[in-house]
């Protein structure tokens, strides 16, 4: 498998990189391909000096690695789509730039720019995309607007999921491989915890019901949203009012919530800590990366454009059978109906906004 | 081998391939075929010390569907052992196959030259649907070496 990394040179795009290469998913005359996101780029050397660093560090076994500013260019089997704006990490200035929607606008034209290329240039062999950029929603959206959408996956739900499993495992002091729970919807405020999905290797039934009950302390779904909402402003102020050590207090705060809650909100203080969700977003994309070259058959849950799969339209997060592409929706009947019904909500809720944003 | 790579319903494809001169070079071309199944049916380079302009060459032949063809063509482009690689068709006009055949007093067919080596054998050379065209007839040469595939540089 060739992989090619659009918007390299970005944090994220950087880890995802250095942990490709250094975790050896990728053989040495298989290539990786470093796409610079933005031609106006004030750092037209990064990507080469990111070149021969990789090359200098891991010598033993490093792929071929590419480094092309051109979207024409894109060659790779996989092709990680990691380019575009993302939010400010000061707090001071979070409540300017706080909705999707601001990087809707600004990422919609390098979604489309890349998404065209790809497609133009590999119309009868497409590559699988896995989307990172945010909103992720909108990113998957527009590439299957150029592509089959079985090619086409968004990062949020899987990096979502993995949070949700470690939030439960680290309540309950397991490692989070004995846990297995999918957080579906939209990427942010908009996520849907599916409690249903929630297994606990060595749980029977009753112990597993009871477990449950105790880690939601009395919550249910259908609050989720709302209950969400509210803390998030709360959150907010918090970091607002003291941008310095806002965001510890604001982890303090989350950590004292449910594990739903705080696989929703504890990415704020993270991000306004500076440090960003930069660690736990790539891991997550090789592991997914890793599954793809090695043609594994996996459940994931990911960000996937919907027609009508569990009354569901749109480009949210749910579980997915990925075989080379994603081969099918994985069947709601083990959800609650009140589950079911926000992911059709969400769904509903996404359509809304990608047609304010894109004008479809 | 497999199934893919020894499919035969394919269309020749021919690329030509400027590489860096250095050991390994050929290894990593090789590579992005055989990594996607594709069997190479012949493979001519030359080290640039053999070549007019002092530059490696190489003309692989294998067979593909376009798509493939394209996305093997543009994968080898961002290799760092290849300068430049180019998807020609079968009748480019800077194509030259060639094959060594018995001396005979049979007149080739147009656009077919042969060259007496010896007393025994001749040099044929033309266009590859041409030659392909007579060897594969009813007044076809008896053939003594395998088929060989140039490309005119500078043409």
């Amino acid at each position: 498998m060739d992989i090619s990394v659009i918007g390299a040179s970005g944090g994220c795009g950087r880890e995802v990189v250095t942990r490709l290469v250094s975790g050896g998913v990728l053989g040495r005359r298989e290539l990786l391909q470093l796409v610079g996101g933005n031609p106006a780029s004030r750092r037209p050397s990064y990507l080469h000096g990111l070149r021969a660093d990789l090359q200098d560090a891991y010598a033993e076994n490093i792929p071929e690695i590419d480094v092309t500013d051109d979207a024409d260019e894109i060659v790779g089997d996989i092709v990680v789509m990691a380019a575009g704006a993302t939010f400010p990490t000061d707090s001071a200035k979070a409540g300017g730039l706080q909705s999707r929607d601001d990087l809707a606008r600004t990422n919609h034209a390098l979604f489309e720019h890349f998404a065209a290329a790809v497609a133009h240039n590999r119309k009868g062999n497409p590559p699988v995309v896995i989307v990172l950029s945010n909103p992720v929603e909108l990113g998957v959206h527009v590439f299957c607007r150029h592509l089959p959408r079985e090619y086409v996956l968004g990062m949020g739900a899987f990096s979502d999921s993995q949070r949700f499993r470690w939030e439960i495992a680290s309540q309950l002091g397991v490692v989070r491989q004995r846990v297995h729970a999918s957080m579906a919807g939209e990427h942010g405020l908009g996520m849907v915890p599916l409690w249903s999905t929630v297994r606990i290797h060595g749980l029977q039934a009753d112990e597993l019901a009871a477990t449950i009950a105790r880690l939601r302390d009395g919550t249910v779904s259908a609050d989720f949203p709302a209950r969400l909402a509210a803390e998030h402003a709360a959150l907010m102020a918090q970091m607002m009012a003291d941008p310095i050590d806002g965001p510890v207090r604001a982890l303090a705060r989350v950590a004292r919530l449910p594990p739903d809650l705080r696989v929703a909100l504890k990415p704020f203080p993270v991000h306004y800590s500076q440090a960003k969700t930069i660690s736990a977003t790539a891991t997550a994309t090789v592991e997914l990366v890793t599954a793809l070259c090695e043609g594994r058959a996996v459940e994931i849950c990911a960000q996937y454009q919907h027609r009508g799969e569990l009354g569901i339209h749109g480009p949210i997060g749910n579980r997915l059978i990925l075989e080379g592409a994603v081969r099918r929706v994985v069947p709601g009947d083990d959800l609650a109906d009140e589950e079911l019904a926000l992911l059709q909500a969400c769904g509903a809720r996404c359509r809304a906004k990608i047609r304010e944003w894109s004008d479809d | 081998m497999t199934e893919l790579a020894t499919e035969n319903s394919f269309p020749l494809q021919v690329i030509a391939i400027e590489l860096q001169d250095r050991p390994g070079s050929v290894n990593s071309v090789a590579e992005v075929f055989s990594g996607r199944g594709l069997q190479i049916e012949a493979f001519h380079g030359t080290a640039g010390n053999l070549s007019p302009d002092d530059h490696a060459h190489a003309l692989i032949v294998f067979r593909a569907g376009a798509d493939r063809a394209n996305l093997v063509t543009r994968v080898l482009r961002r290799l760092s052992s290849v300068r430049c690689a180019e998807l020609l068709g079968d009748d480019d006009p800077r194509l030259i196959e060639s094959v060594l055949i018995a001396r005979s007093d049979t007149r080739p067919p147009a656009g077919i030259s042969v060259c007496a080596l010896s007393a025994q054998t001749a040099l044929a050379a033309g266009s590859p649907a041409a030659l392909h065209a007579w060897l594969a007839g009813d007044a076809a040469p008896q053939r003594l070496g395998a088929l060989r595939l140039d490309l005119l540089l500078g043409a």
